[in-house]
């Protein structure tokens, strides 16, 4: 409780400062989205569209949520997303008890979102990303909780809110799977309602994990034929999602299916961001784009986000697959910026205590994916702040970033060992 | 006569080029090897533009120039525009508004939201005439038309005015070797509007245009003509393009590293498949 006002007041000091920067100096601390949300806000409050400001491309929610930014203060959106950080943070420790995680380790699980820098910063700016990540962390408990309708209600809001966590779909489908070798409890509650054991019985389930492999073949059926809880999970998603597209529709038109969705499908931007794919995008501009380029961009993708669905489709593993999944699409998405690495830092501490990693490998880890941030952003800089002809170098440093994102991604794989955890607790 | 005149003129511009030294000379990103070029061109419209000079008589007694830059390097520059009106009755022109009609070419930009900001902390009012897409690149746009508006500073018989607006670069098309672009911003248009109606000059010189903002309501103003330092074709930005020739050893690094990276993990996957 201490650590949630302390986290709170770092986060109002935070906008203060925020504020007196931005009167300031030329280079403000607010977000460039976050202007974005507060004029589609005003739009919205003027009976207006909110698509009518130009790059607002998100949910018409926002708008209508962040509208006491016109009528009560320009920061109530900072202090708004400040507080749903701390509701995210208890969601992770909420969380890591559903997952019988000793309480130290989920207190510290849940800190490490507090007091994270970069979790503090995104939302002291603006960026609503932390609340899909919300949405997400919502998802999970639901799905902990065994409201399967919930949590596909969770999913549809989230997925309309953002359009990546559509990938999220198959393993939170497969985690209620009653083959055993996705299920935690021996009688899941989706095949009989009657059994509701409070207590999962984690040995069995620790060699059941084991044999996971070999059941597989076995439980084809079970995995393909949709059981209770994956009808009401596919109904509330989809229920949630056709409402909310449907009412949007009829208020704004094609504009908001253009805005919110089929352009964060197509996008593509030639210009220089993370993405491994960047100068491959840049140089064949305007050029036709042959099927087998598409193909192999769209593929390698596809492979990693099914293979991950199977591997950890495992309710106890859902945080870990979301993670891994996460980096997947990131890092093969044709544009990164930066503040899509809040996609998956959200997920971390979910998954810190699951993780077999020292200290040292942790920080010597984070120093890596942060230098070779540093690195790309170098020859960017030079190339939109001095002008020099830098391309080359920057897509060498994406592709040594992608490198060291599947690096990172790869120790992560090999580091994720949730029997440890169960055999300490027991 | 004219040989007189000419000489009164050069009399001025020389005034004038000192004060713009003075004045631009405290601006820290001045650049001075950049006065001294500036000065050739000056000279140069002086002795060849007698045309413009005769116009220039019937223009109020008012005598134009304007000092134009791209300041700052990279995609976010800043295009400079020293004006300055010499007036032979400055007590005439004492609430007087000038604005600018700048052409951005089709590889430059301005931020309609940057610029409405500008507005609010009163360093630069001006605005485009049309929808500008910040995001589009070069070969997907069209030049279009800002409107930039000061209001005018009195030293003497001397009338100025320093703006400073944010344009930004697009990205141009790659090209067959690499390197750079050029996009050229052209000379813009110069008028002025005073509280107190103007009467002077020939009819057609006048123009209505919105008095202070894109929209609102239309005033009257009078069109000044004005030497310049720009070249014809106008001041030249360079950009930095991609380099075509090397697109199909970027089409195999990339893919091959993708293609990769899945293989990768998909590998790690395995071996820790328990």
């Amino acid at each position: 409780m201490k650590h949630f006002v302390i986290g709170l007041f770092i986060r109002l000091a935070l906008i203060f400062y925020g504020e007196f920067h931005d009167k300031t100096f030329q280079v403000p601390f607010t977000d460039v989205d976050y202007k974005v949300f507060t004029d589609a806000a005003r739009n919205v409050l003027m009976g207006a569209s909110p698509y009518s400001r130009h790059t607002y491309r998100y949910s018409p929610l926002i708008a209508y949520v962040l509208t006491p930014n016109i009528i009560v203060h320009q920061a109530f959106g900072k202090v708004l997303f400040s507080i749903l950080d701390l509701v995210m943070a208890y969601l992770i420790y909420r969380l890591m008890l559903k997952r019988n995680v000793p309480i130290h380790k989920a207190q510290l699980s849940a800190l490490s979102w507090l007091y994270n820098p970069l979790s503090i910063i995104i939302s002291t700016r603006g960026n609503a990303d932390t609340l899909s990540s919300l949405f997400v962390a919502a998802t999970l408990l639901c799905l902990y909780a065994r409201k399967p309708t919930f949590a596909g209600l969770m999913h549809g809001v989230c997925i309309h809110m953002r359009l990546y966590p559509i990938v999220y779909s198959l393993p939170f489908y497969l985690s209620l799977s009653s083959g055993s070798q996705f299920s935690t409890e021996k009688n899941n509650v989706c095949d009989s309602s009657q059994s509701n054991s409070k207590a999962p019985p984690e040995n069995n389930e620790a060699t059941e994990y084991r044999n996971g492999f070999y059941s597989i073949l076995g439980n084809c059926k079970n995995v393909f034929i949709p059981n209770k809880c994956q009808i009401k999970l596919v109904f509330g998603c989809v229920f949630a999602i056709l409402t909310l597209t449907a009412v949007f529709y009829w208020l704004y038109g094609y504009h908001f299916l253009y805005e919110s969705m089929l352009f964060h499908l197509a996008r593509k931007d030639v210009r220089h961001n993370f993405s491994v794919y960047f100068y491959l995008q840049y140089l064949s501009a305007g050029a036709v784009v042959s099927v087998w380029q598409r193909v192999l961009m769209f593929v390698p993708q596809l492979f990693l986000l099914v293979a991950l669905s199977f591997r950890y489709g495992h309710l106890f593993d859902l945080p870990f697959c979301l993670l891994a999944q996460t980096i997947v699409i990131v890092m093969y998405n044709p544009v990164i910026t930066s503040q899509y690495f809040i996609w998956f830092l959200s997920l971390l501490p979910a998954c810190i205590p699951m993780l077999d990693l020292t200290l040292k490998q942790a920080v010597f880890h984070s120093v890596v994916w942060i230098v070779a941030q540093l690195a790309w952003l170098l020859p960017a800089y030079w190339l939109e702040f001095r002008g020099e002809d830098t391309f080359v170098y920057i897509w060498l440093q994406g592709i040594a970033f992608f490198c060291a994102n599947m690096t990172l991604l790869a120790r992560l794989i090999q580091a994720y060992n949730p029997i440890k955890l169960w055999k300490k607790t027991n | 006569m004219a040989v007189h005149c000419n000489l009164l003129k050069c009399l001025f511009e020389c005034v004038v080029f000192y004060f713009q030294v003075r004045q631009v000379g405290t601006n820290r990103s001045f650049p001075w090897g950049f006065a001294i070029l500036c000065l050739l061109p000056v000279l140069h419209n002086v002795v060849g533009s007698r045309s413009s000079f005769e116009e220039q008589s019937s223009s109020c007694g008012l005598h134009a120039t304007i000092v134009r830059q791209v300041e700052r390097e990279g995609f976010h520059r800043e295009l400079g525009s020293l004006i300055e009106l010499v007036a032979q009755n400055p007590l005439e022109w004492q609430n007087c508004t000038i604005a600018l009609q700048e052409t951005i070419p089709s590889g430059l930009y301005v931020n309609q939201d940057q610029l409405m900001d500008l507005e609010r902390q009163g360093t630069l009012t001006a605005c485009p005439e049309t929808f500008v897409d910040v995001e589009a690149s070069q070969w997907h746009s069209e030049a279009f038309t800002v409107l930039v508006y000061s209001a005018l500073q009195t030293a003497h018989n001397l009338l100025y005015a320093h703006l400073r607006m944010p344009i930004h670069l697009r990205y141009h098309a790659p090209t067959e070797s690499g390197g750079y672009a050029a996009v050229f911003v052209p000379p813009p248009k110069l008028m002025i509007r005073c509280s107190n109606e103007i009467t002077c000059g020939r009819k057609d010189s006048y123009f209505s245009a919105p008095c202070d903002g894109c929209s609102g309501p239309q005033c009257s103003w009078l069109q000044l003509p004005f030497s310049t330092n720009t070249p014809k074709d106008g001041l030249r930005v360079m950009v930095p393009v991609g380099n075509k020739s090397l697109l199909s050893i970027v089409n195999a690094v990339t893919f091959l590293v993708t293609g990769g990276g899945c293989l990768y993990i998909l590998s790690i996957l395995v071996s820790t498949w328990r």
